[in-house]
Formats: C-alpha cells, structure tokens, sequence
C-alpha cells in the first residue's frame, strides 16, 4: 500500500460483446500495473482491442469480467455517484478530440469545473492557467471549429486538466494529426507528466507515440497482452512475433536471399566503433545494410544490418566478438524484407 | 361587404392565427422538448437507456400521429371542453393543437438530439457528467442550430393545422378561407387569407434559417 501501489492496476480483466447474435471476445486475460507517475504506452493493430481497453479503464465500457484498481479503487465495484466522483480524477483525451463545437475554447475548459461545481472566480482563473499551460491562452473566446487539429487537442488536453486528475487516458490522441503536430502534443504531454506527475496512458498504433514518450509499454495482440516492460528492453530484445512486428519495421535491405544479422546497440555500446572494432579484430570484412539510431524511452538505441560473411568460421568469429562487446544480435532474411 | 368590413375580418382573422399558432408552438415545445430528450435518453444507445418504457412511449407518439388531424380535434372536443370551457373558438383548438404537435415535435427534437456526435457525450461521461448535466450542459447546446430550423418547421406545420382548425370552429384565417372560398364562392377573401399565410409560412421559414445560422459555431 501507500505510494509504492501502482497507479492502476487492471487484474485478469475480460471483455466481451454480442456483435451479429455471436458472442465475440474483444480483451481476454489483461493483466497491467501502471506505475505512479509513469508515462505508460499500449500498442497494437486496429482490431487488437487496445481501444476497448482503455475504455474499460474509466468504465465507458464495462468489463465482462475482472478488475480494474485506479489509485487503490476497484472502478467496477462502485455506484454509479460514486463512479462519476473518481472520473474526475481521471481525465481523457480522444482522437477526434470530442470538444462542444457550439462553446467557446474558454466554456470547454471550463466544463468539468461546472460538474465540480467549482466557484465560478476561481473555476475562470484555473482556466485560463491551464489555457496559458498548453499554450492556448489568446484563444479562450474563439470557437473549436476556429481551430487547427493541434489547437482542438490542447483544449481537450486542457479540459482534461481540469478538475485534477491522477490520470490522463489518451485515445489515440495523435492519430489524427499531422507528423509535426503530433510531435508538438506529444512533448505537452512529456510536460504535463513532469510539471504536474500525472500518470499518463497513452494507447497508440504508431511506434513513433511510444518511442517519443513512453517508459513502458504493453503490446496487445488480438485482444491478449502479448509482451510488457521497459520499451528499451522490448526494443533490444523482442520476444513474441508481435513485438518483432512493431520494433522492427521493415527496411529497404538488398535483394537476394542471404542471410544477414541484424545488431541491437543500446546503453554504453552505442558510443563505441563496434563495427570497425569487429572488422579489425576478426579480419572480416562486411557490408552495411542498413543502419539507423533512434531515441526511445529515456535512452538512444541503434541497430545495423550487415551480411553474414559465407565463411562459417569467420560468422562465427564475428558472433563471438560482438557477444564479447554486449552488442545483441538476431539473424534475419534480408531478401524476406526487401518489400517497402 | 364593404373594404372596410373586409379588412376588419382579415386582421382579426390574421390576429387569431398568430395567437393559437404562438400558444400553441409555446405549449406544444413546453411538453415536446421533454419529451424528445426521454425519447433519446432513454433510447438503446441513450444516457439512461429503458427499453421497455422507451417503446412504449415511442407507440404512444405513433399512434397519435397516425391520427388525421381534422379527425383527432373531433375526438377532442370532450377534452377542450373540459379544458378551457368550450370546444370552439381559438383557445378550444389550441387544446388540439397542442395535443396534436406533441408528439410531432417530441420526434423533430430526437432527431435533433441523435445528431450530435456521441464522442462528445462520451468525453462529457468520462469527466464525471452526470445525465441531467449532459442533457443540459451538453446535448441541448450542442443542438441548438438543429432545434431552431425544427422549430421553424413545428411552427409552419402548426400554423397550417390551425388553418385546418377552421373548419370546426377556431376562427382564424383558416375558417375565414373556407367560409368564404368554400361555403359562399367569394374566392377573393380565400386568396387573400391565402396570400397571408404564405408569408406567414416564408417569414416563420426565414426567421429559424437565419437564426439556425447565426448561432451555429460550427462556421
């Protein structure tokens, strides 16, 4: 108990719907904790049930079966009063940002004040902090459809903010914007969690999303947890074929069907000229696939591809050196991801 | 009958169309506008969903506007009597008016209502909204526009039924037309009632577009 407890913690949580007279299983066997303070990231494919989920986390829709613990509180188990109480601390933001089209900018922020029933000075002077906190603070009179896809998320975002949350769900909240935008609202949101250590659960399909700013990460795969843990971790060393798919995008690699090695660089062994090092001590020379070096989480991960030389001992000589270095290595087709 | 007799007739006439047709529309909304935000609260996918109390009031609504209008102020006759003393003159066919405009505008408010996007009643519910805050913070406002240009049309459909009332006894342009185009062959009243009330009709029509416009924030 106490400050060691996760922030929401879902246990075997089950959910299934009737669509066309079939019963038919959207989650299945989710288990999550989600740490305080954390930015939490959940991935999957359209279909993968990863919106239901987080629907199930403030009970838009309610679970068949399982519990979901939001700061200690079983969400399931409450009154409906009592349901509406603990959304306040749990706020959301959506992909079509869901805004009141027909209130200005300032009454949209405003919104959950009202529910709290908030004095109205100072419910005023808290929107219009939170306007200036997400960079809106000259818009407060317009109307949403005024303005860009970036704006209307920062309202949201802002209204969001509102009442307090521990919590902030985020919808697939940058599904609908722009390459550029979405990196903007993303580092609000890498903001908000630092200024005000607010947990954040972000559900995406784009691995950008979580390599810009999650710690952790859960992929779900046709409704099951597939894999779960530090996105670093997952990235250097993917287990099932649904992380593989997600971490490792497919490369422009040469045609022909050889076989190739790909090398995962994380912590100190990014810094360092492995590669050379690898040809000087081994005596082999190799060529470069592909190469490229990405920030993730809070670290910077590298991978390269190169050929596996014909030579059997010299491969091995190769894989010996780079076990040595704590370089992390996985055999692959180049020819089998050779399509764009 | 001289220009000035007629022209006495013909205010008066216009006089007693405007008030049932704006006590009516002012009646019908005080009791349609609840009954159009139940229709949709308590529909299947609605804030409060009732499925069984929901059908049974949508069979109400249809069936009393499957009654021909001219036939359900016959059979109201008991109930205006009992109501404001009579069963004919203006205040008698605003009992029917009303009765008959109801459920016509209970439906014209869903419709308005179902229009709006449910992701914002979601994001309402997921702030902690309770169903009264979201029908009154959310659902109304947000169908503002939508709720004018339907009561344009409520009124237009109610100002042509109190025409209609005419013809049992409530006065108005609506028994002037038919006194004196039908029963007396002196067209030239008819059509001037007639004339009036197609501006009447353009002018209600005008008044919610512009107004439907003005206050939709949606550009």
């Amino acid at each position: 108990m106490g400050m060691q407890q996760s922030m929401i913690a879902i246990h075997r949580l089950k959910k299934t719907y009737i669509s066309h007279g079939q019963e038919v299983t959207a989650l299945q066997e989710i288990n999550l904790e989600i740490p305080r303070g954390d930015i939490f990231g959940i991935i999957g494919m359209s279909g993968a049930g990863k919106s239901t989920l987080i629907r199930c986390m403030n009970l838009l829709e309610r679970p068949t079966e399982g519990e979901i613990i939001i700061d200690g509180q079983d969400m399931t188990q409450l009154s409906d009063k009592e349901l509406r109480q603990m959304r306040l601390s749990v706020g959301m933001i959506f992909q079509r940002f869901n805004l009141l089209m027909q209130s200005t900018v300032e009454k949209n922020v405003l919104f959950p004040l009202e529910i709290t029933r908030t004095p109205k000075k100072e419910a005023k002077k808290r929107t219009m902090e939170l306007l200036e906190l997400v960079g809106l603070g000259d818009k407060a009179g317009a109307y949403p459809a005024q303005l860009s896809g970036g704006q209307m998320q920062r309202v949201a975002i802002a209204r969001a903010l509102a009442a307090n949350p521990k919590v902030l769900l985020c919808d697939e909240a940058t599904s609908a914007l722009d390459p550029m935008t979405t990196t903007a609202i993303l580092d609000l949101l890498k903001n908000i969690n630092k200024q005000l250590g607010i947990t954040i659960v972000v559900i995406t399909h784009e691995m950008n999303v979580i390599r810009r700013i999650c710690n952790q990460v859960a992929i779900i795969d046709q409704g099951v947890i597939a894999e779960q843990g530090p996105v670093g971790d997952i990235f250097t060393n993917p287990k099932t074929d649904a992380a593989k798919r997600l971490f490792r995008p497919n490369k422009p690699e040469t045609s022909g069907s050889k076989k190739a090695l790909r090398l995962i660089f994380a912590g100190q062994t990014i810094y360092e000229p492995v590669i050379s090092g690898m040809i000087q001590a081994c005596g082999v020379p190799v060529s470069i696939i592909s190469a490229d070096i990405e920030q993730m989480g809070d670290g910077i991960y590298g991978q390269t591809t190169i050929e596996i030389p014909e030579d059997k001992e010299a491969a091995s000589r190769i894989l010996d050196y780079l076990a040595e270095q704590g370089v992390t290595t996985e055999e692959v087709m180049a020819s089998c991801q050779n399509h764009k | 009958m001289s220009e000035s007799q007629m022209i006495a007739l013909i205010s008066d006439g216009t006089l007693q169309t405007l008030y049932m047709t704006f006590v009516s529309v002012f009646f019908s909304y005080l009791l349609g506008l609840p009954l159009g935000v139940i229709l949709v609260a308590t529909g299947k996918d609605g804030i409060m969903p009732m499925p069984v109390f929901n059908n049974i009031l949508g069979t109400i609504v249809n069936v009393v506007r499957s009654v021909p209008f001219l036939i359900l102020m016959i059979a109201l006759i008991p109930l205006s009597r009992f109501v404001v003393g009579t069963s004919i003159g203006s205040n008698a066919a605003i009992v029917s008016l009303v009765i008959a405009a109801v459920p016509f505008i209970g439906r014209m408010v869903e419709s308005s209502l179902l229009e709006i996007d449910h992701g914002v009643i979601e994001a309402a519910q997921s702030m902690g909204a309770s169903p009264m805050q979201i029908i009154f913070k959310v659902m109304i406002p947000e169908a503002v526009p939508s709720l004018i240009t339907g009561a344009a049309i409520a009124s237009t459909t109610i100002l042509g039924y109190s025409a209609m009332a005419g013809a049992v006894g409530a006065g108005g342009l609506g028994a002037l037309a038919i006194r004196f185009g039908y029963h007396r062959s002196e067209p030239l009243i008819m059509y001037i009632t007639l004339i009036i009330l197609v501006f009447m009709v353009q002018f209600i029509q005008f008044l919610g577009d512009y107004m439907a416009r003005k206050c939709d924030h949606r550009k």
